[in-house]
């Protein structure tokens, strides 16, 4: 199991990638969420379902309210993982 | 795994057609809805009941596939499949011929949980759905 955060940042990249069709230049740490990535409140849903299969148990969905950033994202599974 | 279905059949009404003589593209998610109602309504978990437990459930997502059309008087077979519960509400759609059992829609809704009257979207489904979903499938 991948575990730091480096390797938890490189997934996150790729999943976002995969479901939302985001180009990897798009995806640096500090791109945020809602206002550089166009993600909404239901793609929100979606990223989170995809990252409770990677961390392969059931996920403190609260610590995610007030993510701002990839790396924000990145920093939480990694700390779950 | 066990899934939860619920399936209702009826015929197509006059007024669902337009000027191809086949039910107009946006009855669809019409003739969903008759069916997710009655798949909620077998969970116990109706609208009426999620009002009453404080949560909306809005439809923010759907899906339809016309793979053929539907046409008046044609009796037609709606199967909603409940897919996941836990952070939101997604079902599966199939309409069929009931007669000759050909496929003829298949779609897909997305519904997530709004906390009344804050309005706020949970990520994560209440109680009293999870609950209700999972003592459904212990009976199956």
């Amino acid at each position: 199991m991948p575990d730091t955060k480096n390797e938890v940042l490189d997934h996150l990249k790729k999943v976002l990638i995969d479901l939302f069709e985001l180009e990897e230049e798009q995806l640096t740490p500090d791109a945020k969420l809602y206002d550089d990535l166009d993600i909404d409140s239901i793609d929100t849903i979606d990223l989170l379902i995809e990252l409770k299969k990677y961390v392969g148990k059931e996920i403190a969905i609260d610590e995610f309210v007030d993510v701002e950033t990839i790396d924000d994202v990145a920093e939480i599974i990694a700390k779950m993982k | 795994m066990s899934t939860i279905t619920s399936s209702i059949a009826f015929d197509v009404p006059f007024f669902d057609v337009d000027s191809y003589r086949i039910v107009w593209h946006g009855h669809y998610p019409k003739y969903f809805e008759v069916a997710r109602c009655q798949l909620l309504d077998e969970i116990e978990y109706p609208y009426t009941e999620m009002e009453k437990s404080q949560y909306f459930f809005p439809v923010v997502d759907l899906k339809t596939r016309y793979i053929k059309p539907i046409r008046f008087t044609q009796n037609i077979t709606v199967t909603a499949t409940l897919i996941e519960w836990e952070n939101r509400l997604l079902i599966d759609y199939l309409i069929t011929d009931t007669k000759s059992g050909e496929t003829l829609t298949k779609g897909r809704t997305q519904q997530v949980a709004v906390k009344m009257p804050e309005h706020v979207t949970l990520f994560q489904s209440p109680k009293e759905l999870t609950e209700r979903v999972e003592r459904k499938l212990a009976q199956l």
